[in-house]
């Protein structure tokens, strides 16, 4: 009798458990793409990486993804000159150095894979001043010193304009090893403000070296509610104070800000980018599918371009 | 808009011409043993072939020319009455009808379409009766309302199990619930398995599609109109019923005979009973008396509770007032604690192994932790229905609605050192959050069917709605006491979208006119202004229908209907939640707005009815969250993270119904498509580019089927076909880059994340969904009443049909058990297999 129990009652939770099984994909997919980045800054040569995607099903699924040999990269610029890349170590660079207002199309072809292409504007650098800065102490009840400054921005007139904003203080790195030798760098700080321009109050929510150690970025705004006139709102950074200095040891040269112009697509491309990275645990399930912003035809990748002006806190542009 | 109104105000001033010696008959048509009010039940006059069907309380009014007439008084189940008069004057007729012969061997009556038979003008409507709902086989025996709509055609259901409706391309919240004519805005029980209304209580289920009446409004996709018992007027009748998710009883009433009736019914789910043993067995070695255990408790239940009594008055008026609670509750909740010593470890190196030390300082840590999450209605209305004049009456009301949704989770923290037995270094903390949803209405409604001339039937009215919304407050509080603190630390905030109200107000009219013997019309419009927070919106909403006779049997007719909405349901494309948010249209967010044409054939042979439908339909300012959006996020409102856009949708429909006999049932097919598109600046979805709905499914077919071999013994089956719903999966991953650095030193970063490349929202569609019920009853006829046991099979032949896709890992083992490799692979996962059932009722 308890043994039929037992087996009725391991039979009903069976029976109303949910049950998994393979399924055939039956989608509409048509093979591999080239996965091309390109970003023209106007001080630098022109770079571009080329890797391919791979089938979420692929039975030799591989969870590092290289560089792909082979390519043959060309870059139009202003539909007339054209340009060629050449491998050197992690990517394809070309003999070209963009210019503010140049029209770029970046084209990759491979044997194996669709011609793919993308363009870009190479915006403008943004005219922009840093006004009066102070440094607040830490609130007695917890929290950071921090520095707060006024940032005015001018748009030009007539266009949309999407910008990045950074900011970086010079401190002198964290070593576990006591024998190693603390050296110092430009690190990537938080930075806030509460200006109707952003949509949260933190801006930059991840770290991101100047050496490259991190991959996310900062924040990004658009013109919308100041197109074609200047604008100031005020920023703040939580400061770290090295051991034994205070506030008075604050130096402005010790920070400096940058504010960058960004082409609509490595604009999109960003803010798409970093709402799929938020996907992750109950944002997964709740929360709306995520389309990273792709303006690569025949392909997937993003050909943008990054105009950029830092400003120091002692009035050097830089 | 301007046309529409002058074409209106001459086809008044038509009613008033047509105005001759003219007489009324009035009255009300009933189930002659019950008195319960038949809805829709037909009077049509032999002599001119014209014709009117009763309205909500079973009241008809037919203007016929002096002199002598035979009406003959029909509803399909009953035995149809003749009654020769000799107009004179307006006359005052109220008719009882039996039950046929059929109907009384329990022959069952399947959706019945008096009010949209081939002869009526209006299309795109079906009305089913309880009987078949409840012939219907049903998950646990639960027969559901809401399901038995979802085997029509037009009509698709969201994910398997879920009570939404998806009608003809339009989204779960363009639907209009009325119980009694009183909005209900979230039907769902066990987050969609069932719904709230138990059909013990109800009585006749309307569903429209297309071709709305002008009465109806604010909802874009359909309206579905139940109506409820309101009781045996001469005796007590009642039901109870015991089945294996839920337990239900009906009772029903005179309280002065022929008077007052009463109608109450309540049903409750013991899901939380059956829980508790499971429970017990999980946490049975646990005891509370020592400091180290960890139980977990849950449960979850709902309850519906319906009653309504009406009063006849002397003079012939009836009033009316009812009344519906329905909640449910689901809980989880966890008590541990942890007693341990403290052990200070330091490395051996001569004997390579960590030494542990005992301290003496022993740690405790305990917790706490409930979650409640409740959702439910509240419903109550008051009716008063007046007969003016033999050719004017009047419904007028009061009513209110509410539903809302409470999450609470309260966490409490204890911790503490202890050394020879001396506590120190205590700390508390005491979290509560609640998250808090809330629509309601209060609404004043008064609706007037006239019977102006001969071939003209017009219905006019208005009603005032006040909405108060408050669409997601979370509230957090924090008390934090420890040692060394001189006092403790509280933090309380409270963010999200304020509370919000909202003025409604409509006036609509139509006539149904029998332009001749072979062409009818209905011409109706509706006018509505929405009011909030300065801003207002105003909508004219025309609806037109026409009725073409070829024959006796066959008609073609054709429909176009605008309407409007102003509120929206936010809910995730992944799953439909009870905490899913109604809003209201804004500064920002505008009213949507439905266009919809439909044309048919309709033939109705002997027992059966055949019809073939086509429609198209637009809709605008539709809401999706963008992409990324969840409303559990409340750092942005909820306007910032919607957008608006647009879809379209249309279909063929095929529909063939055998009503009488010992078999019955229905067949529906439809082949439909049902896109979106939402390419506002800023506000792009999928890029700007079209993209299918989610719930746009290609083909849908449905087939129900009753037979009763004996007045004891009956079976019914029912079978769905569907193409898979459509789902956002991504069929590649690549790497992506940033660029870091600034100036002359940006670049693209060294290191890269890996993300998967979406191709388009909903872009693969799940493998196809089929299923098959069965169900059968044993009835016996016992010394006080009628005992039925009811075997029913959910999904028969258990075919797993997906609920959500899954990428999950297969591992390939060599014969000696060593894995030799591994490949990601997709699978879907199934939630209901075959699912048994039975129930047991007793009727008296």
């Amino acid at each position: 009798m308890k043994r039929g129990l037992i087996i009725a009652a391991i039979s009903l939770v069976s029976l109303l458990c949910s049950c998994t099984k393979e399924i055939k994909f039956n989608g509409d997919y048509d093979g591999e793409k080239l996965v091309l980045y390109s970003f023209a800054n106007p001080d630098t040569r022109l770079t571009a990486r080329v890797y391919k995607s791979q089938f979420f099903l692929a039975k030799d699924y591989r969870y590092d993804y290289e560089l792909i040999d082979n390519v043959e990269l060309t870059v139009e610029v202003n539909g007339d000159r054209q340009y060629s890349f050449v491998r050197e170590g992690k990517s394809y660079v070309s003999e070209y150095v963009p210019q503010e207002g140049d029209h770029i199309k970046v084209t990759a072809s491979h044997k194996d894979f669709k011609t793919v292409y993308g363009e870009t504007d190479v915006p403008k650098r943004p005219e922009f001043g840093i006004g009066s800065y102070k440094v607040t102490p830490a609130p007695s009840q917890g929290g950071s010193t921090r520095l707060e400054f006024d940032l005015t921005i001018q748009d030009p007139e007539g266009e949309e304009n999407y910008y990045r904003l950074n900011a970086w203080q010079y401190q002198q790195r964290f070593e576990w090893d006591e024998d190693e030798e603390a050296e110092s760098l430009w690190y990537n700080q938080n930075i806030y403000s509460n200006d109707a321009i952003f949509n949260s109050a933190q801006l930059g929510s991840y770290i991101d070296r100047i050496d490259g150690s991190d991959s996310m970025v900062p924040d990004f705004f658009d013109d919308g509610a100041f197109d074609g006139s200047s604008h100031c709102f005020r920023i703040w950074m939580n400061l770290y104070l090295e051991e034994g200095k205070s506030e008075g040891d604050i130096r402005p040269e010790d920070f400096k800000v940058a504010v960058d112009a960004v082409s609509e697509s490595y604009y999109r491309y960003s803010l798409s980018r970093e709402a799929a990275y938020n996907m992750d645990g109950i944002a997964e399930v709740f929360g709306e599918p995520v389309s990273i912003y792709n303006n690569i035809v025949n392909g997937i990748g993003c050909v943008g371009a990054v105009s950029s002006l830092q400003l120091s806190f002692d009035g050097r542009y830089q | 808009m301007k046309r529409i109104v002058l074409a209106f105000i001459l086809l008044i001033c038509a009613c008033f011409a047509a105005m001759a010696q003219k007489y009324t008959i009035s009255g009300y048509i009933t189930d002659a043993a019950s008195g319960e009010p038949i809805i829709g039940a037909a009077v049509i006059d032999s002599k001119s072939a014209m014709g009117v069907v009763t309205g909500n309380t079973g009241f008809y009014s037919i203007s016929l020319e002096k002199g002598e007439h035979s009406l003959i008084f029909s509803y399909l189940g009953y035995t149809d009455k003749a009654e020769a008069i000799s107009l004179e004057r307006n006359v005052q007729l109220n008719i009882g009808l039996e039950l046929s012969p059929e109907q009384l061997e329990g022959a069952s009556v399947v959706a019945h379409r008096s009010v949209t038979g081939a002869r009526s003008t209006r299309m795109s409507a079906i009305e089913v009766p309880v009987s078949q709902i409840k012939a219907i086989p049903a998950i646990g025996g639960e027969v559901d309302v809401i399901k038995a709509l979802q085997l029509l055609p037009g009509v698709q259901s969201g994910s398997e199990g879920s009570a939404g409706l998806y009608v003809r391309g339009g989204g779960a919240d363009e639907n209009l619930l009325l119980m009694d004519g009183v909005p209900l805005y979230n039907v769902n029980h066990l987050f969609g398995f069932f719904s709230v209304f138990n059909a013990d209580a109800v009585k006749n289920v309307t569903l429209y599609k297309g071709s709305f009446p002008a009465r109806f409004g604010s909802h874009l996709s359909s309206v579905i109109d139940v109506r409820l018992n309101d009781g045996n007027d001469s005796e007590i009748h009642g039901n109870v019923s015991i089945g294996v998710i839920a337990s239900k009883f009906n009772l029903e009433g005179p309280i002065v005979k022929g008077r007052t009736t009463f109608n109450v019914s309540a049903r409750r789910t013991y899901l939380d009973l059956l829980a508790k043993p499971v429970f017990w067995y999980v946490n049975k070695d646990m005891k509370d008396d020592s400091n180290n255990y960890d139980k977990v408790m849950g449960g979850y239940d709902f309850y519906d509770f319906n009653a309504k009594i009406t009063h006849k008055l002397l003079n012939g008026d009836r009033l009316s007032l009812s009344f519906y609670s329905g909640d449910d509750k689901a809980h989880v909740s966890n008590k541990s604690s942890n007693y341990y010593e403290i052990i200070d470890s330091y490395y051996d190196e001569e004997n390579d192994k960590y030494i542990g030390i005992p301290t003496g300082i022993w740690s405790l840590n305990k917790t706490n932790m409930n979650m409640g999450w409740s959702w439910g209605n509240l419903v109550s209305s008051f009716k008063w229905n007046h007969e003016l004049t033999p050719k004017l009456y009047m419904s007028a009301g009061a009513s209110f609605t509410k539903y809302r949704s409470s999450l609470n989770v309260k966490m409490d923290e204890y911790s503490s050192y202890n050394q020879n037995n001396k506590e120190f270094n205590i700390t508390k903390e005491n979290v509560r959050t609640s998250y808090n949803s809330f629509i309601g209405d209060f609404a004043l409604t008064a609706d007037f069917d006239w019977n102006p001339a001969v071939g003209h039937d017009v219905k006019f009215g208005s009603a005032y709605t006040y909405h108060r919304f408050k669409p997601g407050i979370v509230a957090f509080k924090m008390k934090y006491e420890g040692d060394g603190m001189d006092e403790g630390r509280n933090f309380s905030q409270s963010i999200g979208d304020k509370a919000i109200g909202a003025h409604e107000a409509a006036l609509f009219a139509e006539d149904n006119w029998a332009i001749n013997p072979w062409l009818k019309a209905n011409v109706g419009l509706r006018t509505s202004l929405y009011s909030l927070k300065g801003k207002s919106y105003f909508s004219a909403e025309p609806r037109l229908s026409a009725r073409a006779l070829i024959t006796d049997k066959i008609s073609v007719k054709a429909s176009y209907s605008e309407m409007s909405q102003y509120i929206h349901l936010l809910c995730n494309s992944n799953i439909s939640l009870p905490s899913d948010l109604w809003v209201p249209v804004t500064k920002l967010i505008k009213p949507m707005r439905s266009r919809q044409t439909a044309a048919g054939v309709f033939l109705d042979e002997g027992e059966f009815e055949y019809s073939v439908e086509v429609y198209f339909k637009t809709m605008d300012n539709l809401l999706e969250y963008k992409d990324g959006a969840s409303y559990f996020n409340t750092s942005t409102g909820w306007e910032e993270k919607v957008s608006l856009g647009r879809g379209w949708s249309y279909g063929l429909e095929f529909f063939v119904q055998k009503k009488l006999g010992k078999t019955t049932g229905w067949v529906g097919y439809t082949l439909a498509k049902a896109m979106r598109k939402f390419d506002k600046p800023g506000m792009e979805i999928n890029n700007g580019e079209p993209f299918p709905a989610k719930y746009d499914r290609r083909h849908d077919l449905s087939a129900t089927i009753s037979h009763q071999f004996s007045k004891s013994f009956d079976i019914s089956a029912s079978f769905v076909f569907a193409s898979g719903n459509r789902g956002s999966l991504s069929f590649e991953d690549y790497p992506t880059e940033s660029i870091v650095g600034s100036g002359a030193e940006a670049g693209p970063s060294d290191f890269y994340e890996i993300n998967s490349y979406l191709s388009g929202r909903n872009n693969y569609r799940m493998p196809p969904y089929h299923r098959l019920d069965l169900g059968m009853n044993f009835h016996k006829q016992k010394k006080n009443g009628i005992a039925t046991w009811n075997i029913s099979v959910y999904n028969a032949y258990n075919h797993q049909n997906p609920y959500l896709l899954t990428v999950d890992t297969h591992y390939e083992y060599d014969k000696n058990d060593n894995l030799v490799d591994t490949w990601p692979v997709l699978k879907q996962v199934s939630i209901f297999p075959i699912i048994p059932s039975v129930s047991y009722t007793f009727k008296f």
